[in-house]
């Protein structure tokens, strides 16, 4: 670790730091899957 | 005679109605994941190994993986063979049918050699994509049984050896502070 | 003229191969703990070895020491690429001594693919695999996307740690040493240990009706798995043992998160969070995913391999992904997936090759150089339609404004077509065996970029030949090529130099 700052990992703004980390990776995946389901709904309505 | 000719033909059409337990095709495991499409929607019946988990799930249905393999006769426990893959599919069974089933094959254990009929689902529409054996009757033809396990004594005492030799040079050969390397890059 | 190498420059890469087998013998406790545990007798005799063998290595390594010496960069290199093909040669005696591989290259092969974070897979059986060894070979993967120098840098400071590290195939500098740096990946990594092992976790306990302990090592392992992008599973049937659209989904997001970059956990966690989406490497790969996912679908919809809205998007979404990613799981069989042809199969494939973010688990080209690739090609089309004075504009965004300079482009095209290559040359082989060219390119692909997907031609009847080359690919791959470079580089120096 490079100091003091870096115990703010356990602090409110560490919590909130993480948490906004899996916020966007559920957002992507759930963007994707919106991708995905879209196409489908799109391709089987052409075909 | 007329009544007795009526009779005689209703004999010999029950004769001709097929039994429902044998209206299943017998396939194996590998049949299955080959033709997969070409069975979506037949009764099958198929035998072999419950292996891993039994997943009872709240909707009166019990998970669990059938396999189809040289394992299951000749588990590599038991001097068979690394032959490759397992081979198996998803079989879906009605929780009744799994009363007193012995654990499913993992490791030391040759899970329950079970024979099942039921309808082969393919890229099911209600499961999306899934494919799995929707179970209607089960067998067991051979019950789970423990496998052996042999201690590579060899193994523990070189291993043991090497520990012991690595901790003698470490002591023998630990540097003097004066002899302690310095590095850059 | 080339210089021949001295002892010297030996005990200098002895030195730091020992330290860092002294980390790996310390985490080879991990799985003899559990053998011990699990009471799997077998197994733990051949972690004692193992682990014996680590420490012995390691003991006589760091006792090279010589009195005084420089790590320069080709001693950083020749560590790195040596230690990715010792480490799996050792990490394989419990592997080969389980009895579950025909042959010892069977197991090394399975070492290597751990390591690299591949997944392809030579172990027969896998469903009465010992607890312990399941979780060895896992936890490998676990080590090696982390990266087992990487491992070595947060326990001992930093002394040719920056060699070290960028020889492992990560250029990204989060905080200013390179111990710090580790240490907080670390961290990110032990966070989405405790989510992904307690969300799968409850899922299989309260969804799938598993036993709780069982919940907690299929968790465990597909944690492992999925979030080094390594694609190797505790049952045959891989993922889709088990039947779940929430246990999919939560492991597609430990597979996006293994997928991003280091930096771009830092900054989210610690912001700016808008330069996330302004980044073009996050641009680029989001526009991969899209791509090749309605590529897909498009393929698997004409073939009539799915038919309904709700099977097509499960079933093409978490494979384009597990393949972009790198990771390699699967919901289908092998023997299904090599009938997904045409633009299907064309679609899964470009996203192997492709892979993930820079300074992440995952391998293949890497988003950052297609997208750099992307832009230096459409400047070039726009000096040649612009007029011959005007200034096209060479800037991007990534962690910061910076400039597309010649010397990167060259840096970025000379690694994509040795990706290139590297597909080629496992392809060739392949079909030089009879193997088809669609089958013989997907497996080439799936070595290379470390994904581990496959259609069957991994199988313990391979040729010797082919099984190397897959194991030299999936080695180059994973380091990147300049570290194995440099050991080739080291090594003819050493036979031809003066």
């Amino acid at each position: 670790m490079t100091g003091p700052r870096d115990r703010k990992w356990l602090s409110f703004q560490g919590l909130a730091g993480g948490l906004a980390m899996f916020a966007v990776e559920a957002l992507i995946v759930l963007g994707l899957a919106a991708v995905a389901w879209l196409a489908s709904v799109l391709i089987l309505a052409i075909l | 005679m007329r009544r007795l000719v009526r009779l005689t033909f209703l004999a010999s059409v029950f004769l001709f109605i097929p039994d429902p337990a044998n209206a299943a095709e017998e396939v194996s495991v590998p049949e299955i994941l080959e033709l997969g499409a070409e069975l979506a929607g037949e009764e099958v019946t198929v035998e072999g190994e419950l292996v891993g988990d039994y997943g009872f799930r709240d909707n009166g249905w019990m998970w669990t993986q059938l396999n189809g393999d040289a394992y299951v006769q000749r588990p590599i426990r038991e001097g068979g063979q690394a032959l490759g893959a397992n081979v198996g599919i998803a079989v879906r069974v009605p929780v009744e049918l799994t009363e007193a089933l012995d654990p499913p094959g993992r490791y030391r254990n040759r899970g329950p050699v079970v024979r099942v009929t039921g309808v082969w689902k393919y890229h099911d529409s209600t499961r999306p994509g899934e494919s799995y054996l929707q179970v209607q009757s089960l067998t067991v033809t051979e019950p789970g049984r423990q496998l052996n396990e042999e201690v590579n004594w060899t193994a523990v005492i070189l291993g043991a050896l090497l520990l012991v030799g690595a901790g003698v040079i470490a002591l023998l050969t630990r540097p003097k502070d004066w002899q302690r390397p310095t590095f850059r890059c | 003229m080339l210089i021949r190498p001295v002892t010297e420059d030996f005990k200098v890469i002895g030195f730091y191969m020992g330290r860092i087998f002294l980390v790996v013998a310390a985490a080879s406790l991990l799985p003899l703990t559990w053998a011990g545990l699990a009471r799997e007798s077998n197994p733990f005799g051949s972690f004692l070895l193992m682990t014996g063998v680590f420490a012995l290595l390691g003991v006589i390594g760091v006792r090279l020491a010589p009195r005084e010496s420089e790590l320069d960069w080709s001693h950083g290199m020749v560590v790195v690429a040596l230690t990715w093909l010792i480490v799996p040669m050792i990490g394989a005696i419990p592997l080969f001594l389980s009895g579950h591989f025909g042959r010892p290259l069977d197991a090394l092969f399975d070492a290597m693919s751990g390591l690299t974070t591949t997944g392809l897979s030579l172990l027969s059986d896998v469903d009465h695999v010992a607890s312990s060894l399941n979780f060895w070979r896992h936890f490998l993967q676990f080590l090696g996307g982390q990266g087992i120098i990487l491992a070595a840098l947060t326990i001992f400071a930093g002394t040719g740690g920056i060699t070290l590290y960028i020889g492992e195939a990560r250029d990204e500098r989060i905080l200013p040493s390179v111990t710090s740096t580790a240490r907080f990946i670390w961290a990110v990594s032990v966070v989405h240990l405790i989510f992904g092992v307690t969300s799968l976790g409850l899922v299989g306990w309260q969804v799938l009706g598993f036993d709780l302990d069982r919940s907690l090592f299929h968790g465990l392992m597909v944690f492992f798995a999925g979030f080094d992008t390594g694609g190797f599973s505790p049952q045959s049937t891989s993922i889709g043992y088990y039947h779940s659209a929430i246990f999919e989904t939560v492991t597609a997001l430990l597979m996006v998160a293994g997928a991003m970059s280091f930096g771009l956990h830092y900054a989210l966690w610690r912001g700016p969070r808008r330069s996330v989406f302004a980044n073009l490497e996050t641009r680029t790969i989001l526009s991969t995913f899209g791509f090749t996912m309605v590529l897909t679908i498009l393929g698997l919809a004409a073939t009539g391999l799915f038919v309904d809205v709700a099977g097509l998007t499960r079933q093409g979404f978490f494979q384009v992904l597990s393949a972009h990613t790198g990771t390699g799981f699967s919901t289908v069989p092998p023997a299904e997936l090599a009938k997904w042809g045409g633009l299907a199969f064309g679609g899964v494939a470009i996203a192997m090759a492709l892979g993930g973010m820079g300074s992440s688990t995952a391998g293949g080209v890497k988003s950052l150089r297609i997208g750099l690739t992307i832009k230096a090609v459409v400047n070039q089309i726009k000096q040649v339609l612009l007029p011959e004075h005007a200034l096209v504009g060479t800037a991007y965004h990534q962690s910061g404004r910076k400039h597309l300079t010649p010397a990167l482009i060259q840096s970025v095209m000379v690694i994509s077509l040795l990706y290139v290559a590297l597909y080629l040359l496992g392809a060739g082989i392949g079909m030089a065996y009879g193997i088809p060219l669609q089958e013989a390119l997907f497996e080439s692909v799936s070595a290379s970029a470390n994904v581990g997907l496959s259609v069957g031609v991994t199988d313990p009847s391979m040729p010797i030949l082919l099984e190397l080359v897959y194991m030299l690919q999936m080695w180059a791959g994973r380091l990147e090529f300049v570290a194995v470079f440099s050991m080739l580089g080291f090594v003819y120096a050493w036979v031809r130099g003066k």
